[in-house]
């Protein structure tokens, strides 16, 4: 980089008018261990628990552990440049990240500095990594729909704008995807996102950024990596650098925002390993003390402000992956008793094809009800139930037991009803399309159609609605609501599609029927 | 150095100057240190000696005696067998220092380091003594020391304290404002 010297010579008078010749007073102390990104330092008497350090060459920490004859700290950044026996400058400042709209579109380290080879940014804003959470006065009960864009979810787990919503289950579930398709979905919707990944492979996140970008996504979305390879200090730091930029949107900009923690339990190892480092007692799993606090802190600060307070809100998207579907660990219950509700996914279903793979009997919501759209409580109301009367007849029907016509005709549209809600990655859907969608799946139609050509059929139909008449879906997603009319008008563009279809496929069997005769 | 050894030179320094308190000995017993700390600077292997597991104690005890007895008082003698039986001969530069900052805390001085960027001339450094001890209102003991790498002006410190007003302090943190500007535009 070649500075314009003109533009430095400006700088330099600007700040020798304003010189003034100011004593510089600081308080110093001496690294006298130094390991795994983490310091212990002798001296520095004055020093605050959470007040940010200065070591040598332009590294920082914080101050973690006050003890009595020295200060365990721990280094954010890279930790090789500071030697034993170093000084280290107390600075009487708060830990904080540079925040702003600048950072929409980039990709950033902990401490919010890019790293995908752009321009380095000047913000004009910065906020404290750890601030409190709202109190109650600055609160109100959700009331907007946070859309995913998934049939499953927004129809029976649905999300609220200000909701923490966790997302759980073992590896290779598809956990993350069904945050990057919320994400996809903020489209159009004026909402913020911030995906932070934590202890991931470096790989998995450039895959990640990726896909954002070639969705168009990254224009309302920021993503903190702090890969495997980054020091524990700054994994631990990225969840909260993360919520500080969402929370200046929500805060200063009265913006809504959503927040993805990928993933918790990888944040709660590098915390572990940090407290271990600095001798703190280990307890469960050899957890820290703590560790509750260390989530509920970071997700309480989560929330659908009040009118008077601008309105903002910060929907989070905690994920903890799970070991074997094990929810009863340690980590997975804290954050299943801090969070709103979680959305559970199974390793079977998904190996068995039924992605997203939510465990719709254990997933719940629950706030997000109350902000559910109108059009969707309508025909998701019986849904949820009818799905658990599946589940329960399924387990039932296992047992090869002879069953009465009623049953196998409920075993039958329980079949057709998991079909209908399995959805492609990377294709989020309106709430008018889901709502056509599972209005489709209540009528007798798909009783004709083949189990394995629901889906198809489906999707089929609402390609064939959207050209032919455009405005029922509209009118869904325009008002929120389903009126007994657009019903009785959907159900008749059903019956004509069907039986367009009927003749069509009779007319392509007639057609495509090979003929033997020939060779 | 290892935390522990931090508390461990605490117990050593703290119990050694109550006990030369209690014989009205601190003086000598400072006196004392500075002599074995003098000798330890001349010796480099002493310590290395002293520290050897290879050598037994009845072997590092009698040196010790033979090198030291006529030149400091029984009291340190005795302190230094202890180390010796203690295995902790390592911490004695850091207990000598030690001892030294209690010394000074208990007749009311403050020890100040100050490092300039040439040698002082003459009346500067008690120019310099007495503003400090009047900025600071107690006795001083000035510890000067020159680095030609700070350029000019003067950097204090006095315990975890230190006033940087150095012209390479100075320098740095104008480069680092400039390059924060410049940063910023690009």
């Amino acid at each position: 980089m070649k500075p314009d010297f003109t533009e430095i010579s400006g700088i330099i008078k600007q700040e020798i008018s304003q010189y003034k010749s100011k004593l510089d007073v600081s308080t110093v102390g001496r690294v006298v261990e130094l390991a795994d990104g983490i310091a212990r330092i002798y001296g520095l008497d004055q020093v605050m628990v959470g007040e940010v350090l200065e070591f040598e060459n332009d590294v920082f920490g914080e101050a973690f552990n006050l003890e009595e004859d020295s200060v365990g700290a721990v280094i954010y950044g890279d930790y090789t440049k500071v030697r034993e026996g170093a000084d280290v400058k107390a600075t009487g400042r708060l830990m904080s990240v540079p925040v702003g709209e600048e950072l929409l579109g980039r990709v950033l380290n902990s401490l919010c500095e890019p790293i995908d080879g752009g321009p380095i940014v000047q913000t004009s804003a910065r906020r404290f990594i750890e601030s409190d959470a709202p109190g109650i006065a600055y609160r109100q009960p959700v009331c907007q729909p946070l859309q995913t864009g998934l049939k499953c979810i927004d129809s029976m787990i649905p999300i609220g704008r200000g909701q923490r919503e966790l997302i759980i289950g073992d590896r290779k579930t598809g956990k993350t995807a069904i945050a990057l398709d919320t994400i996809i979905n903020q489209k159009g919707q004026n909402v913020i996102c911030v995906y932070v990944a934590i202890g991931q492979r470096a790989s998995a996140v450039a895959e990640i950024v990726e896909i954002l970008r070639k969705c168009g996504a990254m224009a309302w979305t920021t993503v903190i990596a702090a890969s495997a390879a980054e020091s524990a200090p700054m994994q631990y730091i990225a969840p909260y650098s993360g919520c500080a930029l969402a929370e200046y949107f929500m805060y200063e900009k009265q913006r809504d925002t959503l927040c993805v923690y990928d993933d918790l339990s990888k944040h709660a190892i590098s915390y572990r390993q940090l407290s271990l480092l600095l001798r703190r007692p280990p307890g469960r799993e050899a957890y820290p003390g703590d560790i509750f606090y260390l989530h509920s802190r970071l997700l309480e600060r989560s929330a659908k402000l009040s009118d008077k307070h601008g309105g903002g809100s910060l929907t989070a998207l905690p994920i903890v992956e799970t070991l074997e579907g094990q929810i009863s660990a340690y980590i997975p219950t804290n954050v299943i008793s801090i969070t709103d509700g979680q959305i559970y996914l199974v390793r079977d279903l998904f190996h068995a094809g039924i992605r997203p793979a939510v465990d719709v009997g254990i997933s719940v919501s629950r706030v997000g009800g109350h902000a559910q759209v109108a059009a969707m409580k309508k025909v998701a109301a019986k849904l949820r139930l009818d799905l658990a009367a599946y589940r329960e007849l399924q387990n039932f029907a296992k047992l090869g037991t002879e069953l009465d016509p009623v049953s196998r005709a409920q075993l039958d549209r329980g079949d057709r009803m998991v079909e209908l809600l399995k959805q492609p990655q990377f294709a989020p859907m309106t709430v008018g399309e889901q709502v056509v969608t599972i209005f489709t799946g209540s009528k007798d139609v798909l009783r004709d159609v083949p189990v394995n050509k629901v889906s198809d059929f489906a999707t089929r139909f609402l390609q064939w609605l959207m050209k032919e008449y455009p405005a029922y879906v509209d009118e869904i997603n325009k008002t929120g609501t389903f009126s007994d009319d657009l019903a009785d008008k959907v159900t008749a563009a059903l019956t004509q599609y069907t039986s367009l279809t009927s003749q069509r496929s009779q007319a392509d069997h007639d057609w495509n029927t090979p003929d033997t005769s020939t060779p | 150095m290892m935390s522990t050894d931090i508390r461990l030179r605490e117990s050593y320094a703290n119990t050694l100057f109550a006990l030369a308190g209690e014989n009205q000995a601190t003086d000598a017993v400072k006196e004392d240190l500075e002599t074995v700390a003098g000798v330890i600077k001349g010796e480099n292997d002493l310590v290395k000696f002293l520290t050897s597991p290879y050598f037994s104690r009845q072997c590092k005890e009698q040196l010790v005696m033979t090198a030291l007895s006529a030149r400091i008082s029984e009291l340190t003698m005795n302190f230094l067998m202890v180390l010796i039986k203690h295995n902790r001969v390592g911490l004695l530069p850091e207990i000598i220092f030690r001892y030294g900052q209690l010394w000074d805390a208990g007749r009311g001085c403050y020890p100040v380091n100050v490092t300039v960027s040439r040698p002082l001339e003459q009346g500067e450094a008690e120019k310099l003594t007495t503003d400090i001890e009047a900025a600071l209102g107690g006795a001083v003991r000035l510890e000067l020391a020159v680095n030609p790498d700070i350029l000019g002006g003067v950097v204090i410190r006095c315990g975890d304290k230190v006033i940087d007003n150095s012209l390479h302090h100075r320098l740095g943190t104008a480069v680092k404002t400039i390059l924060s500007h410049v940063k910023g535009r690009k």
